[in-house]
């Protein structure tokens, strides 16, 4: 076999490693879930795996969870990726999802946006948000995050002296907690996983019924392994979930 | 003679044709870049796309891009090319890790680059916090940010490129410059300067290529803020979420750009022999 | 520095070089008056091109001192270095090396500019040196628009145009053709012949020494072997290579009277018998005949020898001699012809003892 055969060979067996599934002989359940519900799917799903209930199961039962943005994740899912569940941190994302989903998406935790700064700095509430001395951010508006602080925003009629519109919500937080921002709007369960943080809520006076941060979560219809899939949606109701949601600060429907 | 016996039966060619292997593979390497950008003009909303190239947040965005990424370029000119030739031609102690630091850049992840520059330049870095208090400057979240950032990931490229053009010379022009009376900064200038200019030119060009595609290091140092920190990449990032299409429609803006620079500085600035007209018989050089 | 305006006064070199790199152990002394060529010739990697890098201040001398007329350009002892940017030092070198992203006469003005001439007084400084050297058509190309002889003459332009007080060509010829070789040469030697300071020219082609050169230095090793004019280096070649340099016959010998004892053992004649013991003696090719068969005449020195190589040089053939006595004889090319000479014939030498020129060693 001369030398550019070998290299031809060698190039393509790669890209078929790459290609290939991984192993289906262990179910894994695949997630893709919102940034913000990172750590606390991760705990659900470590005790999902120890008791996964009822139904299903022979062999052992993994959980894979992929985070990231809810608008990324609904464009790799649209692109053909293949999940079984979808958990991101708004319906509307639900709604622009190609791939269709099996019944009524499950709500199964809520968030309150609030106004983080850094503990030890002073506290800054949503009113303070027109002080351009102040360096303040928010998310960008094709996120949830951010569409929630528009709205809260436009709810506390207040034009926003914003210094920067954070792709995610992670990363506006940690700039909140390293001091390089004065404040945020960030969910609550973000302060609660960040010592550095500390919170100011939204003033009564806004009307947070135009905020519903609650997060659905749904079966794809294209799911491999579709029993599992409802197994766990199901194990979301349970008291133990519950009682791991409110742990991570989120509340309940 | 095969090992049969019979005559090997060879098609004439004229020699100067690569060989076939080689075509193939350099086939492929064009195919790398070729097929993406394929994709991309397939996606093309081709009926709405200049509308969307109008808007505000797109024009925003380009005059944004344009004027860092030139900045950056200009800046990794001005302190790169110095720093090239201290590294292709002094000799200090610690030199080869000067060398190796300053490519770095180059092998980072760009956000961990963008985290270093707030760790160093953020408000509460020595630095920072110095030019907060005596002067007022803020630079995260600003447009210098976004230039200071760009030059960081660009400034590489332009040192790595020149130094190496500077190190190849044998120094005896710069020698017959000296004869003449050029003082070492003269000779600098009026020789060196233009004996790399190829070189130059190339490290420019791919200093302000780097600087115009910069992500990472951008948005987690200057930021995303349309209208003052939102560079063409920010905005196609944030504009995949809401917008794709008018994303598609901005990527292909951006590869508009860099094609028209590209293709412009190559026929003026940056002559190959197979390019340009003056004939190379072998006279004196 | 104010703009040139006269030629500086005439000031003569003198240097003495004491130099270590590497393999070269340099030591040398050099004294060349206003006015004079002196060549430096010796086989490669004598320190021809060093000395010329030492007196240009490219590189400090170790040892010794560089005086050019009053300045004093380099004293190790007296912590005085002047560099080159600052010594009025005109360089040619063999590959011209002239500015590729200028053009011919913006090469010439570039020392002029350096020395802060205005741009367009500088141009026509070079313009009007250009034209004395006959390439004013040449001013607008580029030096990889010209041929090897015209860039060259354009390099040699450059290095005069700043009127520098000393001249240093290192092999200026050495790149061009035969025929280019002579031009150039001739403008070389009209231009060397009508310079007001030293000149040192490094080459390895005894022609252009003899051409060019008021003196000539033979430097091998390091050292300065021998000194002086093309004549007196001709009549009495120090060593082997000024011998060669020159084109005569060395043999060294052992003198009893007016017979000397060869190396080999073979006897020659000579007339003077004032020497004693060992003795070197020098033969021009041209004093040694070649006969078919023992010649009847006057030589007292004859001998059958056979003949190694011919080289027919035009009108002059040189034929080498091997045993007994390695020789190389000049004799004209009819004659060469009339004799049949060829590799391996059998031929008769003779010479004149009044023909040996004998000094002692």
């Amino acid at each position: 076999m001369n030398r550019v055969g070998v290299a031809a060979a060698t190039v393509a067996l790669t890209l078929a490693m790459g290609c290939s599934s991984p192993d289906d002989s262990a179910s894994t359940l695949r997630v893709f879930a919102a940034t913000s519900l990172g750590d606390l799917l991760s705990d659900l799903a470590t005790a999902f795996q120890a008791d996964p209930g009822g139904a299903v199961v022979d062999d052992e039962v993994n959980v894979d969870i992929n985070v990231a943005g809810s608008s990324t994740l609904r464009l790799q899912l649209n692109e053909g990726a293949s999940a079984d569940l979808f958990a991101p941190a708004s319906t509307e994302q639900l709604q622009l999802l190609d791939v269709g989903t099996v019944g009524e998406p499950t709500r199964f935790a809520t968030n309150r946006l609030v106004s983080a700064h850094r503990i030890g700095g002073p506290p800054i509430g949503i009113e303070q948000f027109t002080d351009t001395n102040l360096l303040l951010g928010a998310c960008a508006p094709s996120v949830p995050c951010g569409a929630y602080a528009a709205a809260a925003f436009k709810a506390a009629g207040i034009e926003p002296a914003l210094d920067t519109e954070e792709p995610d919500v992670r990363s506006l937080a940690s700039k909140v907690a390293e001091g390089e921002l004065d404040a945020g709007l960030v969910y609550a369960t973000d302060v609660l996983a960040d010592s550095r943080l500390a919170a100011v809520e939204l003033p009564s006076s806004v009307d947070v019924s135009v905020l519903d941060v609650t997060y659905p979560v749904a079966q794809l219809t294209d799911a491999a392994h579709p029993e599992l899939a409802a197994a766990f949606i199901e194990f979301l109701t349970t008291a133990d979930a519950r009682s791991i949601i409110i742990a991570h600060g989120f509340g309940l429907p | 003679m095969t090992a049969n016996g019979a005559p090997h039966r060879t098609r004439r060619r004229p020699a100067t044709r690569p060989p076939a292997s080689i075509v193939v593979l350099g086939a492929l390497g064009a195919a790398i870049v070729v097929i993406p950008l394929l994709g991309l003009l397939s996606r093309t909303p081709w009926g709405s796309l200049l509308d969307r190239l109008r808007d505000d947040t797109v024009l925003d965005a380009l005059r944004i891009s344009l004027i860092t990424s030139v900045a950056a370029a200009a800046l990794a000119t001005v302190f790169g090319v110095p720093l090239a030739w201290l590294l292709a031609r002094t000799r200090f102690p610690g030199r080869r890790l000067l060398r190796a630091i300053v490519t770095l850049p180059m092998v980072l992840p760009p956000v961990v680059g963008g985290a270093a520059l707030l760790f160093a330049l953020g408000r509460r870095s020595p630095i920072g916090r110095f030019l907060d208090e005596e002067f007022g400057i803020v630079l995260p979240f600003s447009i210098t940010g976004v230039i200071i950032a760009n030059t960081f990931v660009a400034l590489p490229f332009l040192v790595v490129t020149v130094e190496g053009a500077i190190a190849a010379l044998d120094g005896r022009h710069e020698s017959a410059a000296a004869t003449l009376g050029a003082s070492r900064l003269t000779v600098f200038r009026r020789v060196v300067i233009p004996m790399i200019r190829p070189s130059l030119v190339a490290g420019g060009v791919l200093a302000w290529a780097r600087a115009f595609g910069e992500f990472g290091a951008t948005i987690t140092f200057a930021g995303n803020l349309p209208g003052r920190t939102q560079t063409l990449p920010l905005a196609v990032f944030t504009e995949l979420d809401a917008d794709r299409d008018t994303a598609i429609a901005i990527s292909l803006l951006m590869v508009a750009v860099s094609i028209a620079v590209l293709v412009a500085l190559r026929e003026r600035w940056w002559p190959t022999d197979m390019d340009s007209g003056a004939p190379r018989d072998g006279v004196a050089q | 520095m104010s703009q040139v305006s006269s030629p500086p006064p005439a000031l003569g070199l003198l240097a003495k070089l004491c130099f270590r790199r590497g393999d070269l152990d340099l030591d040398v002394e050099l004294a060349v008056k206003p006015g004079e060529t002196l060549a430096l010739v010796g086989p490669n990697g004598a320190g021809k091109s060093t000395m010329l890098e030492l007196l240009a201040g490219l590189t400090p001398t170790d040892a010794g001192a560089i005086r050019l007329g009053e300045t004093l350009l380099d004293d190790p002892e007296e912590n005085v270095f002047v560099p080159t940017d600052h010594r009025a030092v005109g360089a040619v070198f063999h590959d011209h090396l002239l500015f590729n992203h200028l053009s011919a006469r913006d090469n010439v003005a570039f020392g002029l500019r350096c020395r802060g001439v205005r741009r367009a007084n500088a141009r026509r400084q070079a313009d009007h040196l250009l034209a004395t050297f006959g390439l004013a058509s040449l001013a607008t190309r580029r030096p990889s628009e010209l041929s090897g002889g015209q860039a060259q003459r354009v390099a040699l332009a450059r290095a005069l145009a700043t009127k520098p007080a000393l001249l240093l060509l290192d092999e200026p010829l050495s790149a061009l053709d035969v025929e280019t070789r002579r031009e150039v040469r001739r403008l070389l030697g009209d231009q060397l012949a009508a310079f007001a300071g030293p000149a040192i020219v490094v080459t390895h082609d005894p022609t252009d020494a003899m051409l060019l050169a008021d003196r000539i230095a033979v430097v091998e090793h390091g050292r300065i072997t021998q000194i002086g004019t093309i004549d007196e280096i001709r009549r009495h070649p120090a060593t082997r290579y000024a011998a060669t340099l020159v084109g005569t016959n060395l043999l060294d010998g052992v003198a009893d009277g007016t017979t000397v004892e060869l190396n080999r053992g073979h006897l020659l004649t000579v007339a003077d018998g004032s020497q004693l013991g060992s003795v070197r003696l020098t033969i021009r090719p041209e004093a040694i005949s070649l006969h078919p068969q023992r010649p009847v005449g006057s030589q007292r020195n004859v001998w059958q020898t056979t003949v190694d190589v011919v080289e027919s040089m035009g009108d002059t053939t040189r034929v080498t001699l091997g045993e007994p006595i390695a020789l190389a004889v000049d004799v004209t090319t009819a004659a060469a012809v009339a004799l049949s000479i060829a590799p391996g014939n059998s031929v008769w030498a003779a010479v004149k003892a009044t023909e040996v020129s004998i000094q002692a060693t």
